[in-house]
């Protein structure tokens, strides 16, 4: 998925800082304070608790952490230190995963499968030496590597380019930008808007970038590779989208204030599907409410029925995965959300 | 290999020998003002101009590595044409009237594929670093993690070898004064590729050979925490450093074997606190000064001045920062030029003399940087301009910030709470980083004494800084020259101190210096050994009290006592630093502010009256007035520093650093 020999050229920082800005969660990029426990379950002892991050206290009195290491002990460690988060190790479970992770190691493996190696030995031990609150080990897939690159083959071919703009909502100037090229199966080129600042300025793509993105596209497709997929969007957008409902995404689209073109036949019918999924389910909320709980339950059943079926037909982009995507970021997607 | 010495260090830069022969000519002093650029990233076509730009924003001097894997073919066989041609590029930097450093590894970085490795060598079982589990060690760098080698492995010193001999036979011919190459650092940020856990690795066969002929012992090295045997995992934590020290010498014998003797050496150490690596034992090891990299932002203008003062106190050679963060690798958030900027001025605040811009030019897996790819100049060049314009006209590396008091880094504690800590193999520059608490990474150390020492450590600098003392930090590896140069030295203790470091605070109290430990009377040595005959407490030394850590304003009264007032110094807000720089004459010449603050302040600074400060990156100009000699207010905005020339108006009392002495 990334080539070994990945080129990243033409990186402008401020772009790129635009894509913290706007990829890691509001919590952590405000270095909340999180707590941090090493303990010897066998002996029941809590050997050191730490509270970490943001005004950051050390050592603190063990007996904040009640043993064992349950979700209700770990929040109630949470609440009594006023920390975002809490993490349980086991006395010697670094090692223990180190040892794990580096025998699978491999120096030809991609990156993504290396990743991939240390977190399936982290989930393997979720409960059995690592514990978390929030449990986000639990919420991640680990897929095995090779459906993960037959699917990223599938959805995008060789010799092309992915895009995504983000614009300040002012269109003042761009407020993040990335341009990826795939070859052989792998992401082999990485730049930003720098690399076509001589073919289409900053300002005047900024200032009108509904309509000036075809030109962003034509410079990619003469400097890189034809698009795949290009996404534009303006700042304020790509929080509604976090923030709103899960059919924003189809109204942001009506609305042009986001732009995907081009954008893969696949891509039409995720988004297509999601929207009227939405749509739907809003209606079928209202009518729901007019229904017996029996009747409910079997139309849950139903719609479940439909979707895992839909997977297992493998006209669902992502059903080599064993899971999907955008499931997982309607889950994941309130920590983005701004904090009250 | 000749005797002849073509290029050596002082203590203000690097000193090039003139031509044998010249008997009228005299050796030349240059600055290490210095800017990086990885030729075989620029096009061909591109270096003149590139390296023209940087000549004249001021650079003295231009650096690069030179990548094993880059040239590497196969065993013996190496590519040097094209954007490869390193010959033609030095010979483009004598055109350009600049010098040039050169980083020949083995160990690169430089955001390559392995580090610089060959390929060959990274795979080659032999030459891999064991880890405690006997298996390679990883090293997580992107695009792909890679076994790191031994440094240990004989095999992998014979390939090095090897390879500079290649590198010899090209840069040989041109070092100074028959070309531009003026010095040459040896391997690069080497601390066993970032992973100092205690019992991580180097257990491979000829690192195990070597510890146990350094220890006498038939044994196996410790491969975890047992307090029966804490003095053996604290001494492996130790030997460590000794096996990295020994490392780098093989390595600067065979750049000499490869011809590439005579010039400055030099080291570096990646960024990160100073508790975990012995410096005065790699300087000994390099035969030239290893200096600290810095990346950092403005939020980390303390750590970064802290760390400057340990550079300032406790190298042999010159302070020196031999990769200064201009741009950022593209795997973290960048910094922005407002904070580089600030992060240069703390440092120099701090004492350093010596820098590298990294990078001079952007290129492949960097983002920013001096010069654009395209080799015209970034915003970035404005500030870097100025600062190096600056610097010139200051003759910065004449001038000196005089310390009256030292503060002793002694890591004996540090290495118990290292080989003890709960997360191992964790490095502690992961706990650093997680920003675990005051104690950093020994936060997780079974051993109480790592956490407790380091607050006091902290407490005391924290009470200097309070007081207004200027201080700088003196390893406990250091000759005993660097405390000898102070009037005070405070070295807090608890139970357990370094042999040798208490040897020396005897020596010290015996010359008639100031003495100040505590809060406990150590009996023990670095391994937990009674310190026996050496038991000793140092003459007239004074103790502070076990009270003090958690008074600040109490022990800063105390620690004033050890130094007069200086005529510079900020009386408010208490958290922004003045650092005074003065010359040979000891007329303050140059003076920096320090706003670590997260909120813009006005500091009220006190100076002999008389005084101008100019703006020496803008145009200001500040003075006392007649409503109230011998202060000026300084706005400064917030995480944020400033670079005045200081000039007595005319009329005016000379300022001069030593007169209250």
């Amino acid at each position: 998925m990334l080539s070994r020999e990945v080129a990243l050229h033409h990186l402008e920082p401020r772009h790129w800082a635009g894509w913290f800005d706007v990829l890691v969660p509001p919590a952590v990029r405000s270095r909340p304070r999180w707590a941090l426990a090493i303990v010897d379950t066998p002996a029941a002892r809590v050997l050191k608790l730490v509270v970490a991050g943001h005004d950051a206290r050390g050592a603190v009195d063990p007996a904040a952490l009640a043993l064992p290491p349950t979700p209700a002990h770990l929040q109630a460690c949470a609440r009594r230190l006023d920390v975002g988060a809490v993490i349980v190790l086991e006395v010697g479970v670094v090692a223990a995963l180190a040892a794990e992770v580096e025998r699978q190691l491999e120096p030809d493996q991609d990156a993504a499968a290396q990743g991939l190696v240390l977190l399936r030995a982290l989930k393997a031990r979720s409960g059995k030496g690592v514990w978390s609150e929030p449990p986000l080990l639990d919420l991640l897939p680990a897929p095995a590597y090779e459906p993960l690159q037959r699917t990223f083959d599938l959805l995008v071919p060789d010799d092309t380019a992915l895009a995504a703009y983000v614009i300040a909502d002012d269109r003042s100037r761009v407020a993040a930008s990335v341009i990826a090229v795939k070859r052989r199966g792998d992401i082999a080129e990485v730049a930003t808007h720098a690399a076509l600042a001589a073919d289409v300025g900053e300002a005047a793509l900024a200032r009108d970038w509904a309509t000036a993105y075809k030109r962003v596209n034509r410079a990619i497709a003469d400097r890189f590779a034809r698009p795949c997929v290009s996404v534009f969007a303006e700042r304020a957008t790509i929080d509604r989208i976090i923030g709103g409902p899960p059919d924003t995404l189809g109204r942001e689209l009506n609305a042009r204030r986001l732009v995907i073109d081009p954008a893969p036949a696949w891509l039409l019918g995720l988004l297509g599907g999601a929207t009227v999924a939405a749509v739907a389910q809003r209606g079928a909320l209202a009518l729901a409410s007019l229904l017996p709980q029996g009747a409910r339950d079997r139309a849950a059943g139903l719609a479940d029925r439909a979707r895992t079926a839909m997977k297992e037909s493998g006209a669902h982009p992502f059903a080599l995965l064993g899971f999907d995507p955008l499931e997982l970021w309607l889950t994941l997607r309130h920590y983005y959300r701004p904090r009250r | 290999m000749e005797a002849r010495r073509r290029t050596w260090f002082d203590d203000r830069g690097l000193v090039l020998a003139p031509a044998p022969g010249d008997a009228a000519a005299t050796p030349r002093r240059l600055p290490f003002l210095g800017a990086a650029v990885h030729y075989w990233r620029t096009p061909r076509a591109l270096w003149r101009r590139a390296l023209d730009e940087l000549a004249a924003l001021g650079v003295t001097l231009v650096e690069s590595y030179v990548p094993w894997s880059v040239h590497e073919r196969g065993p013996g066989v190496h590519d040097w044409r094209g954007d490869r041609d390193l010959g033609v590029w030095l010979d483009e930097v004598a055109a350009a009237g600049l010098v040039a450093a050169l980083r020949p590894g083995p160990h690169i970085n430089a955001e390559l594929t392995g580090f610089g490795f060959p390929d060959r060598i990274v795979r080659d079982p032999d030459i891999q670093a064991r880890a405690a589990h006997g298996g390679p060690v990883w090293l997580p760098a992107p695009p792909r993690a890679f076994p790191v080698p031994s440094y240990a492995s004989g095999k992998l010193h014979d390939e090095v070898a090897a390879w500079f001999r290649a590198v010899g036979e090209v840069v040989a011919p041109r070092r100074w004064p028959d070309g531009p190459v003026v010095a040459l650092q040896v391997d690069n940020e080497p601390q066993l590729f970032f992973r100092l856990g205690a019992f991580d690795h180097d257990y491979h066969p000829d690192a195990l050979a070597a510890w146990r002929a350094a220890t006498g012992d038939d044994e196996d090295a410790p491969r975890a925490w047992s307090p029966e045997a804490a003095a053996t995992c604290a001494r492996w934590v130790r030997w460590k450093d000794e096996l990295l020290a020994q490392a780098l010498a093989r390595f600067g014998r065979a750049l000499d074997a490869a011809g590439l003797d005579g010039l400055a050496r030099y080291g570096n150490l990646p960024p990160g606190e100073p508790w975990f690596t012995d410096l005065p034992r790699l300087e000994r090891a390099v035969g030239g000064p290893v200096g600290l990299d810095v990346y950092a932002g403005g939020g980390a203008l303390d750590a970064v001045r802290r760390r400057a003062l340990h550079l300032a106190g406790s190298t042999a050679h010159l302070p020196l920062v031999p990769e200064l963060g201009c741009g950022f690798v593209p795997y973290a958030p960048p910094f922005s030029d407002d904070e580089q900027r600030a992060v240069t001025l703390a440092l120099l605040a701090g004492g350093v003399r010596g820098l590298s811009f990294y990078m001079g030019m952007c290129r492949d897996r960097w983002m920013g940087g001096i010069l654009d790819e395209e080799a015209r100049p970034r915003p970035t060049a404005r500030w870097v301009g100025r600062v190096l314009a600056a610097l010139a006209e200051l003759d910065w590396t004449a001038l000196r910030r005089r310390a009256r008091v030292a503060l002793v880094l002694s890591r004996a504690d540090a290495r118990h709470g290292l080989a003890s800590s709960l997360v191992d193999p964790l490095p502690p520059v992961a706990g650093e980083l997680l920003g675990l608490g005051p104690a950093g990474s020994a936060e997780l150390a079974r051993d109480p004494a790592a956490a407790l020492h380091r607050r006091w450590f902290d407490a005391v600098a924290r009470a200097l800084d309070l007081a207004r003392v200027p201080y700088v930090i003196v390893d406990e590896g250091a000759a005993l020259d660097r405390l000898l140069e102070h009037d005070a030295i405070v070295a807090p203790t608890l139970h357990r101190v370094d042999r040798a470091l208490w040897r020396k605070l005897g020596q010290v109290a015996a010359a008639r210096k100031v003495v100040v430990l505590g809060p406990e009377t150590p009996s023990l040595d670095e391994w937990g050994e009674p310190l026996g005959e050496d038991a000793a407490v140092p003459r007239r030394a004074g103790f502070m009290s076990p009270g003090s850590l958690d008074d600040t304003a109490g022990l800063a009264a105390d620690l004033a006592a050890l130094a007069p007032v200086e005529d510079w110094y900020v009386e408010r807000p208490a958290a922004v630093h003045a650092a005074a720089f003065a010359d040979d004459a000891g007329a303050v010449r140059a003076l920096i502010l320090v706003n670590p603050g997260e909120r813009p302040v006005t500091a009220r600074l006190m100076v002999p009256p008389g005084t101008t400060l100019r703006d020496a990156l803008g145009t200001e100009a500040l003075g006392d007035g007649p409503a109230d000699p011998g202060a000026i207010a300084v706005a400064l905005a917030a995480r944020d520093a400033r670079l005045f020339r200081v000039e007595a108006r005319v009329g005016a009392r000379a300022s001069t650093a030593d007169q209250k002495k």
